[in-house]
């Protein structure tokens, strides 16, 4: 259905735009190839719609079977790594260790932050991503602070980093569901 | 040697001193944005294009502030380019509509029959609006979707090229370095060869292909190393051109409905400007359009958030998101300049006022977002088609009073502007770690006078002309390319020829895009269609090979070599290719 409603989409629109495409004539507003583009559109609409209702359909069986996405299996393990960083403070090897922090956790989690959306519904994968992009914007910070050599700013702001993640940690867990309710 | 973080700020963080928003910061971005602004309405005016100026802003501020200075930091940087593009791109939006109002009404040169004050009050509500605007979207573009902005992302490696470490660094110059040889090369016209190569844009059909199949590919390096940046996502871009030009385009000529006197580039041309671009355009407006509505619940949830961010999630007490009420009061302010500016243009009633005013804010919100989003996905802003849209709706509904739909363009142009500006800067304050809410106080707070200098900039050479002849306009040193393209419009729509089908059927199929489950596909297709697809062919290459080293080498080496690699390949050729604009305009005169 997926790729049905996908083949109908692409070609509908396809009819539709080269039916745009001729001059109207003298006195006219639309071109003559009118009925053509009213096809194409509503071969683009049937596909639009197969193409929703496929989508719906996968998300209803991704609810009961999607494995824990990566976001929700990685943040303990990244969590764990940014706790260990107070200790590299004074160490000169502490912008290697943020890289090297970015590029294994955090660059992977943006990466497949969609599927959370499956996972945790809308509002919940909404929350926790834009708690997990406040901490990493203020990861960025921590980045610029040590690169400055402003070990004050490191120590202030690692904190409320730290609490972003942890947030978006607990946000990354569907609620449990409540007895005697679905 | 460290640099000293002493406290020397109006509104830094009183507890580490850390250096944010410092007197420096405002000051060096005020100069450099005034400097960049003559200079870049002076070059659009003899050209026809300007040049985003956060890269020459970052790094003259990493001259400045951390080399004359010692003591600047990556934010105050950030800051600094954030103030200077800021005023540098509301001077962009006046140059591409203002001197159009000029030609058309004065066109022998001389004292000019409109009166120039309302249109400078729509052009600093524009600057306003775009920013207020923009701001709420923030988390829906930057953190949710987080479109690449590849122009941001450059900007961004350049402030940190200082600790960011020496292969870093060094990947920077090496890409700098090519882009900027590759680019004087270009420039130099030595490998020019007439049918082959020619304006930096290879010709691939041989003499096999048909001209109307468009086998022409941009050498443009800078081009390429946006789709390196922008990867998979851009990838529809990219197919969006390949349906233009070799599905739409070889259909209808195949089909007879071109018409039949017109051969070879001719004809190319005419499915370009007479089919492609105006259906182009409306696919961008009603992808644009179906994308607001369907992230409508995601917008409220943004805004709903937005407010809870400026109260709730303060940083050591300071302020993280421009307040709620500020926001408000911006888009009040802007609205009652456009309504005041209106109702004192001559021939304009209250009720038209009123009725052009909402439409006008309507059509800079999403008209904002569509710039946005396109130059997020693409860094590739179709400014020029937003403001053609203004025009001729607003010719439309105002029955064709020339200063009142001006002023609303000239609102547009500027609005825009200021929101793809914002965005790119916010974009690189992530990834640096700023303050939103210090950023977007930063460009609301000088943006008008980006307005205020271009007005001056373009009032002055007027009269350069000696008030017997235009100072600019077609015949003269300085050709106004894109103003003179506007006033055709102009008058295409008062004389109704302007090809307001193609964008009505193309916004209809554009809904139908924006609703489809692949983010950004109605607006890359749309802007694929707008643009030649030299660009669209270089662009999407770009997208291909990130995606291929990808696959073979992970993404740790995409974000630590190909990005510094490709951010310098885009700053080698914007900074060449600004310098031989001034050059140009030096020696002619």
């Amino acid at each position: 259905m997926q790729s049905l409603g996908v083949a109908l989409l692409t070609i509908g629109s396809m009819i539709a735009l080269i039916a745009a495409t001729p001059l109207p004539a003298a006195g006219a507003w639309l071109p003559a190839t009118w009925p053509l583009y009213g096809l194409g559109f509503m071969l683009a609409l049937s596909g639009l719609l197969l193409q929703r209702l496929a989508q719906r359909h996968v998300r209803l069986i991704e609810t009961a079977t999607t494995p824990t996405p990566l976001l929700t299996a990685l943040l303990p393990t990244f969590i764990i790594a940014v706790e260990a960083l107070p200790n590299h403070w004074a160490d000169p090897g502490l912008i290697a260790q943020l890289e090297h922090l970015h590029s294994e956790y955090l660059s992977p989690l943006v990466e497949q932050r969609h599927q959370l959306y499956g996972y945790l519904g809308h509002a919940q994968a909404t929350a926790c991503l834009l708690a997990l992009a406040y901490g990493e914007r203020l990861f960025n910070r921590l980045w610029s602070a040590a690169g400055d050599g402003c070990l004050d700013e490191v120590t202030l702001v690692y904190p409320p980093m730290l609490a972003a993640f942890k947030q978006a940690q607990l946000l990354a867990v569907p609620p449990a569901p409540v007895d005697g309710r679905e | 040697m460290m640099p000293d973080h002493s406290p020397a700020s109006p509104g830094s963080v009183p507890t580490t001193g850390y250096r944010e928003f410092t007197w420096a910061a405002l000051l060096l971005g005020l100069v450099q944005g005034i400097i960049l602004n003559l200079a870049f309405v002076y070059i659009s005016l003899k050209l026809g294009f300007s040049i985003s100026g956060s890269t020459i802003a970052a790094i003259t501020g990493y001259v400045f502030l951390r080399g004359i200075l010692r003591k600047g930091s990556v934010l105050e940087n950030n800051l600094n380019q954030t103030i200077a593009s800021g005023i540098n791109s509301a001077g962009t939006g006046v140059v591409f509509v203002l001197p159009a109002m000029f030609l058309l009404t004065q066109p022998q040169g001389g004292p000019t029959s409109f009166v120039l004050w309302p249109l400078l009050i729509a052009g600093i509500g524009g600057a306003i609006l775009g920013v207020v605007l923009i701001i709420p979207l923030r988390q829906q573009l930057i953190e949710l979707d987080r479109l690449r902005f590849p122009s941001g992302v450059a900007v961004a490696e350049i402030i940190r090229s200082g600790t960011a470490g020496f292969d870093k660094a060094k990947l920077l110059v090496i890409g700098f370095v090519i882009a900027a040889s590759w680019k004087a090369l270009m420039l130099s016209n030595w490998l020019e060869m007439p049918g082959l190569l020619e304006n930096e844009d290879l010709n691939l059909s041989f003499g096999l292909l048909p001209a109307y199949l468009a086998p022409v590919l941009s050498l443009s390096l800078l081009n390429f190393a946006a789709g390196l940046l922008t990867g998979r996502s851009g990838l529809v871009f990219f197919i969006g051109g390949v349906l233009a030009w070799w599905v739409i385009s070889p259909s209808i000529v195949l089909l007879g409905w071109t018409p039949p006197a017109l051969e070879s580039t001719e004809l190319a041309s005419f499915i370009a400007k007479q089919v492609l671009y105006p259906l182009g355009i409306g696919v961008l407006v009603g992808a644009a359009l179906a994308e607001v509505i369907r992230n409508g619940p995601a917008i409220r949830s943004a805004l709903g958030l937005l407010n809870h961010a400026a109260t709730g999630r303060l940083h050591r007490g300071l302020r993280e998101e421009m307040p709620t009420w500020l926001l408000i009061t911006g888009l009040g302010v802007a609205l009652l300049f456009f309504w005041l500016a209106l109702w004192f243009t001559p021939g304009v009633s209250f009720g038209s006022a009123t009725l052009a005013t909402l439409l006008g804010v309507l059509w800079m919100g999403l008209a904002g977002l569509i710039v946005a989003q396109a130059t997020g996905l693409t860094d590739i802003s179709p400014i020029s088609g937003m403001a053609l849209i203004a025009i001729t709706t607003m010719l439309l509904l105002l029955d064709g009073n020339l200063a009142a739909a001006m002023l609303i363009t000239i609102g547009v142009s500027v609005a825009i502007g200021q929101s793809a500006d914002m965005m790119q800067d916010l974009k690189t304050g992530f990834l640096v770690g700023s303050r939103p809410f210090l950023q977007q106080l930063g460009q609301l707070l000088v943006s008008w006078i980006g307005v205020v200098v271009a007005f001056w900039v373009i009032y002055l050479l007027w009269f350069s002309g000696g008030g017997t002849q235009p100072g600019f306009g077609p015949g003269t040193s300085l050709p106004a390319p894109q103003a003179a393209a506007l006033s055709q419009v102009a008058l295409a729509v008062q004389q109704h020829t302007a090809p307001t089908d193609k964008f009505f059927l193309g916004s209809v199929v554009g809904v139908l895009l924006g609703f489809a489950p692949i983010s950004g596909l109605g607006v890359l297709v749309g802007l694929a269609m707008y643009l030649p697809f030299a660009v669209t062919f270089g662009y999407g290459l770009g997208c291909l090979t990130q995606m291929w080293l990808l696959r073979r080498r992970g993404l740790a080496y995409v974000e630590h070599q190909l990005v510094p690699l490709a951010a310098g390949l885009i700053i080698g050729e914007a900074l060449i290719g600004m310098g031989h604009a001034i050059y140009s305009i030096v020696r002619a005169t």
